[in-house]
């Protein structure tokens, strides 16, 4: 495996307003600091409109702050003569629906696209294509297979691959298990926890899902009308439940599950978010431990 | 539970095929989407169809405003046969439908133009379509937005307004092909309650496809389908008992069945189908007392 630098990103003061100076002005970023250690897990929340989308795309340079700073590894990308394509190649960016940027012949031809624009000769950019498809589970036989001859999830995989392949060392995505079904989304969410896992690569997802970010982030982003409301591990993020319903987000299920036991009367910690966390504490309660039967 | 006994819609051993064709028009090869499906809905219900992606649900969705038409079996919309060219307006007219992607069914330039557009194409007297406009803006929680421009619009706002546009229609049968899968929670609930609502209010039939299993728990009847054909009906809880049958053709069950069914294969003593977090607690209860 490739030799990783590790990928330090601090964004400091960031605005973003569309279409500044027109009737249609809007502020979608409101001074944003966050800072992005390599080798997170994070999930970006908010309802639609809040800004998510608009964020992310920062990352790998693709919009421009209106102000404010970005600094990948204590260089800021908005001086001049920052190697903006550079950034690109490190922080590849899977928008939703990546199967629409899906366009070459074969699978192995699509993937290869991304490598051939970094320069890599016919024979690298295929191996770095093996090597990623090999990454989302997708044998030598989809090689030579027409991508729109696939099922949604492996489009989505193909599509995931032509970003892996060029080397990211973050990868960013938004709303990955968008349109898929409930094992679909099962596969591409255990992929990048593989993904994060063994390839040691940053994720940054953004979700509307809150029992998938509770059950893969370390770290949740909450967004509301452009700002940071919260910054922090799920299990703190998701006790704010009346906050986060009133910003048009929820808590995960489970933990509406947990609360309404703790409000009958049972000792449990309503701060779980995951299901195998809540079977565990109803378990103790009922004294069975986890794993007898 | 239904008011009405009539059959709004009626699908007896439904065929689609897609034909693929080459590069001279000739057809090279061809893919069977629907095997057979009979279906019959009952004005007033609220059905929902799950299905794996591929499993031929979005092609079924399609059979119902003619927008398909069966290539073998028939199919009956208020009386209506589908493949009766003369008839389309009317099986369009009974049955609505909202897709997934609010940017293929948006086309005017201001809100409420695009939720008007409808109406006036029935030829609805102008007045009336003003008050069908705002009555349906406001069900989706849109009506502030009424002068906006579509295109300013996050993608949950979009879909908001799109089944506004259906909804000002007043179709006797909306179908909804996964319409929340592009909303954030808040809009989810939003839209699902607007449904709910239409439903049990003004008596509209209802088809809804989904993959969030806690979408599916009011309806009356749901259909679960696979590899084209149809596996399994039945009401909710008796589909959500079926968690390794669900699990086996690519789907899942709601958070607090799937809990119930963790803890009852660990030892506890709990009823299958278990489909609110209330029903969940009590049954919990009842253990701890018992």
């Amino acid at each position: 495996m490739q030799d990783l630098d590790t990928m330090e990103i601090r964004i400091e003061n960031l605005n973003y307003i569309y279409g500044q100076g027109t009737a249609y002005e809007k502020k979608a970023l409101d001074h944003i600091n966050l800072s992005i250690h390599a080798g997170e897990f994070i999930g970006i929340i908010g309802h639609t409109g809040s800004g998510k989308s608009t964020l992310i795309q920062h990352l790998n340079g693709l919009n421009k702050a209106s102000s404010g700073a970005i600094y990948v590894d204590g260089k800021n990308i908005y001086e001049e003569g920052y190697p903006m394509q550079k950034l690109r190649f490190r922080a590849g960016l899977v928008f939703q629906y990546p199967e629409y940027q899906i366009f070459e012949t074969t699978v192995l031809k699509d993937v290869c696209f991304g490598p051939k624009n970094q320069g890599l000769t016919d024979d690298e950019a295929k191996e770095k294509a093996r090597s990623a498809m090999a990454m989302v589970g997708l044998d030598q036989s989809f090689e030579e297979k027409s991508p729109f001859d696939l099922s949604g999830g492996q489009k989505r995989r193909v599509a995931i691959a032509g970003i892996l392949a060029m080397g990211p060392e973050m990868l960013v995505l938004d709303e990955p298990t968008a349109g898929l079904d409930p094992k679909g989304r099962d596969e591409i969410l255990g992929l990048l926890r593989d993904l994060h896992r063994k390839q040691k690569i940053t994720v940054v997802l953004v979700s509307h899902s809150m029992d998938d970010v509770a059950d893969y982030a370390g770290r949740i982003i909450v967004l509301d009308k452009g700002k940071i409301l919260y910054d922090d591990v799920p299990e703190k993020v998701f006790t704010h439940v009346k906050e986060l319903e009133s910003v048009g987000l929820a808590a995960p299920e489970v933990t509406y599950i947990m609360k309404a036991l703790k409000e009958k009367g049972f000792d449990v910690n309503d701060h779980v978010t995951t299901l195998k966390e809540a079977a565990a504490e109803i378990l103790k309660e009922f004294g069975k431990a986890d794993g007898e039967c | 539970m239904s008011k009405k006994e009539k059959s709004i819609i009626e699908g007896h051993d439904l065929t689609y095929e897609y034909l693929h064709y080459d590069d001279e028009g000739k057809v090279d090869s061809s893919y069977q989407a629907l095997k057979g499906v009979d279906l019959e809905v009952k004005e007033g219900q609220f059905i929902a169809i799950l299905g794996h992606n591929g499993s031929g649900k979005s092609t079924l969705a399609r059979q119902l405003n003619a927008l398909l038409v069966p290539t073998g079996g028939t199919l009956f919309i208020d009386g209506n046969d589908t493949r009766d060219e003369s008839k389309i307006w009317e099986v369009r007219q009974t049955a609505g439908m909202v897709f997934q992607n609010p940017d293929n069914q948006i086309i005017s330039s201001v809100v409420e133009e695009d939720v008007g557009f409808g109406p006036e194409n029935m030829g609805i007297p102008t007045k009336e379509i003003w008050e069908r406009v705002r009555k349906a803006l406001n069900a989706v929680g849109m009506l502030e937005y009424r002068k906006s421009s579509p295109n300013r619009l996050s993608g949950g706002q979009k879909q908001r307004v799109a089944i506004a546009g259906v909804i000002a229609m007043k179709p006797k049968c909306i179908v909804l092909d996964e319409p929340t899968a592009m909303l954030d929670p808040g809009g989810r609930a939003e839209v699902i309650d607007t449904v709910r609502q239409l439903n049990r209010e003004e008596g509209v039939t209802v088809i809804l496809i989904t993959h969030y299993m806690e979408e599916v728990i009011p309806s009356d009847r749901v259909i679960v389908m696979d590899e084209g054909k149809v596996v399994m009906t039945g009401t909710p809880r008796e589909i959500f008992s079926r968690v390794d049958d669900l699990k086996a053709i690519r789907l899942d069950v709601p958070k607090v069945t799937e809990l119930a069914y963790l803890l009852k294969m660990k030892g506890l003593s709990l009823p299958d189908g278990i489909l609110s977090i209330e029903e969940f607690t009590e049954e919990l209860d009842r253990l701890r007392e018992g």
